[in-house]
């Protein structure tokens, strides 16, 4: 499963973020929770975003529809260019004619975002009477037809949110996330509450629907398992900003950046047993203090003067591979070299 | 030899009915398990949701006592002792949950907070303070840390503190339940490397439970799988990991993202 590539370097692009900046304010605190994001997401492709908590993939998705501006001192800076436009600039009700419609979001606990006083099949038609000016006929047998696109039984219409199992909740979310034909499919951790063999059926569905219906789809997730499963191309999320951007088997076995390497033997499994895990010292850092310099400088093995000074920018490294580091490369040059001695 | 803890035919059921109905069981939460777990050993005890592993857990150490079926820590069948004995018991084997910030009482200071735990294990009121500053030297925190509140720290500190308060009354068997399962992945090697640690450090013995099966695989000496309540899978670990018996052990590893496969 995953690892497939349908397109190659030439995949359009769909999605464009240029140095999106986003700072949260409240008492005299700012809180720079994405500082300078530049992701591209093509057309066709599973872009997965990998990060720890804090590391901004959830402000990022909200930012791309929207979803802060409720709350208190929201500032955003940059660009998101979707079709010749800048998603940034949009009036909301330009921009509600997107949201849903062209570009929809699955969350990861979908009981809290579905209204619990909505059938599913409701939802669906609320969504095509307002995006489709559907009537209530040609909605239902649209919602039909989404409901055996996710596999999901008839009976399901009339369902409410909670008399649904962790896994069909899921697959409503995603039916009512498909009505109108999106081009783009955000998805914020939407496996992340399921068991293996619930998580492992979503996934698969999510490449079957790419596949089908030709969506791109950028999948936030905290599991590196997960993305390396279901991503074609990934980033992975520091503090705010993209440390580094692969291919899915380039970034899983080459990566170049010591947080990604370092990340990626933190984590336990039977091939590793009887060794201890590597450590990344300290914690994420808050995003009201984030170092200067490299965000990682503090906590990275192989920082120098120059780290703590000035922040590296995200630059090709080789094809395809771009990284945000003055040492690329540099940690398993080092450990080897130590190995040797 | 006989093992440090066993488990046998434990069930778990519970009931529905009213005063005036007759209690009938309905749910068996957990069906028939036994097991051993030799000291100085890590059991790993995975599981999907809902398929008793907490239940079991909490079985175990008779904090829901069993509705049928034994168990016995070093030899001490739990189920004979009373009250004030398993109090006693208690301290030989203790339970760290999942979220360690539902764990502390954010009124009290860590010093208090660990201070009742020395307290419930009967250390003398004068050494408590030297104590609880030598439990968070244990878990790599420093003493200074004792004035303050739990709002003060991280989640991965908040579980160092909640590891340090299990090991108040020097235990020798822990069961930890889904002990990483809420901290991010950097924090998650520091805590697991943290108890294997403790594990050589102090001759513990673990059940450790989680629904992360790669994270079993890494720790465990035997690998136990329960399925709605009945384990369906039990061996040494490599035994399981290499030819697992059950055809859903098998499926479950299949479904289990992975980095690195094999072993």
């Amino acid at each position: 499963m995953g690892r497939h590539k349908i397109h190659g370097r030439d995949g359009e692009t769909v999605l464009q973020l240029q140095d999106v900046q986003v700072s949260f304010s409240s008492d005299g605190r700012s809180a720079r929770a994405l500082r300078g994001i530049d992701l591209e997401l093509r057309e066709r492709e599973v872009h997965g975003l990998v990060g720890e908590s804090g590391a901004g993939k959830s402000v990022l998705l909200h930012t791309l529809l929207h979803l802060n501006r409720g709350s208190a001192n929201v500032e955003t800076s940059g660009r998101v260019i979707y079709k010749g436009q800048d998603l940034l600039t949009l009036f909301e009700p330009n921009m509600r004619r997107i949201r849903g419609a062209e570009i929809s979001i699955v969350f990861q606990e979908p009981a809290k975002h579905l209204n619990p006083g909505l059938t599913i099949g409701g939802h669906i038609e609320d969504l095509l009477r307002y995006h489709r000016a559907a009537t209530r006929r040609t909605a239902g047998a649209r919602t039909a037809e989404l409901l055996e696109l996710v596999e999901l039984p008839r009976r399901v219409l009339r369902q409410y949110a909670f008399e649904l199992s962790g896994g069909m909740q899921q697959r409503a979310m995603i039916a009512i996330a498909i009505a109108c034909n999106p081009q783009v499919l955000l998805a914020d951790e939407p496996t992340t509450a399921l068991d293996v063999t619930v998580q492992r059926q979503i996934l698969e569905l999510l490449l079957r629907l790419r596949a089908e219906l030709g969506l791109s789809v950028l999948f936030v997730s905290h599991d590196l398992g997960v993305v390396h499963e279901i991503a074609d191309r990934v980033s992975v999320l520091y503090a705010g900003r993209v440390v580094e951007e692969a291919p899915n088997t380039v970034a899983f076995s080459e990566p170049l950046h010591p947080y990604t390497e370092l990340l990626l033997r933190s984590v336990p499994s039977a091939a590793v047993r009887g060794r201890a895990l590597k450590v990344i010292p300290g914690t994420v850092p808050d995003a009201s203090a984030v170092p200067p310099g490299c965000a990682f400088h503090p906590r990275c093995p192989i920082a120098g003067e120059l780290c703590a000074e000035q922040m590296p920018q995200l630059e090709p490294a080789c094809d395809e591979h771009r990284v945000a580091c003055f040492y690329p490369g540099q940690l398993s040059a080092l450990e080897s070299k130590e190995g040797a001695l | 030899m006989t093992p440090f803890v066993s488990v046998q035919r434990l069930s778990k059921t519970y009931t529905a009915g009213s005063l005036f109905r007759s209690r009938i069981p309905v749910t068996h939460a957990v069906r028939d398990v036994s097991f051993t777990i030799e000291r100085n050993t890590v059991m790993g005890l995975a599981g999907e949701s809902g398929s008793g592993k907490s239940t079991l857990a909490r079985a175990l150490v008779h904090l829901d006592p069993p509705s049928t079926g034994e168990v016995r820590v070093a030899g001490i069948p739990l189920a004979r002792l009373g009250r004030h004995g398993l109090r006693k018991a208690r301290r030989r084997m203790q339970i760290v949950f999942q979220d360690p910030h539902g764990a502390l009482n954010p009124r009290l200071r860590i010093k208090h907070s660990l201070g009742e735990a020395l307290a419930n294990a009967a250390v003398p009121r004068a050494e408590r303070a030297d104590r609880a500053a030598e439990l968070l030297q244990l878990v790599g925190l420093a003493p200074e840390h004792l004035d303050r509140y739990p709002a003060a720290f991280s989640g991965g500190q908040k579980q160092r503190i909640v590891i340090a308060r299990a090991l108040a009354g020097r235990p020798e068997f822990l069961v930890l339940d889904e002990p990483v399962s809420s901290l991010d992945v950097s924090i998650q090697a520091q805590i697991i490397n943290l108890l294997m640690d403790l594990k050589r450090r102090l001759g513990l013995t673990y059940l450790f439970i989680s629904h992360d099966l790669n994270l079993v695989s890494y720790v465990s000496d035997s690998i136990g799988i329960l399925k709605e309540g009945e384990l369906v899978e039990y061996g040494p670990a490599e035994q399981v990991l290499r030819r697992p018996r059950s055809e859903y052990t098998r499926k479950l590893f299949g479904a289990s993202p992975a980095l690195h496969r094999g072993v």
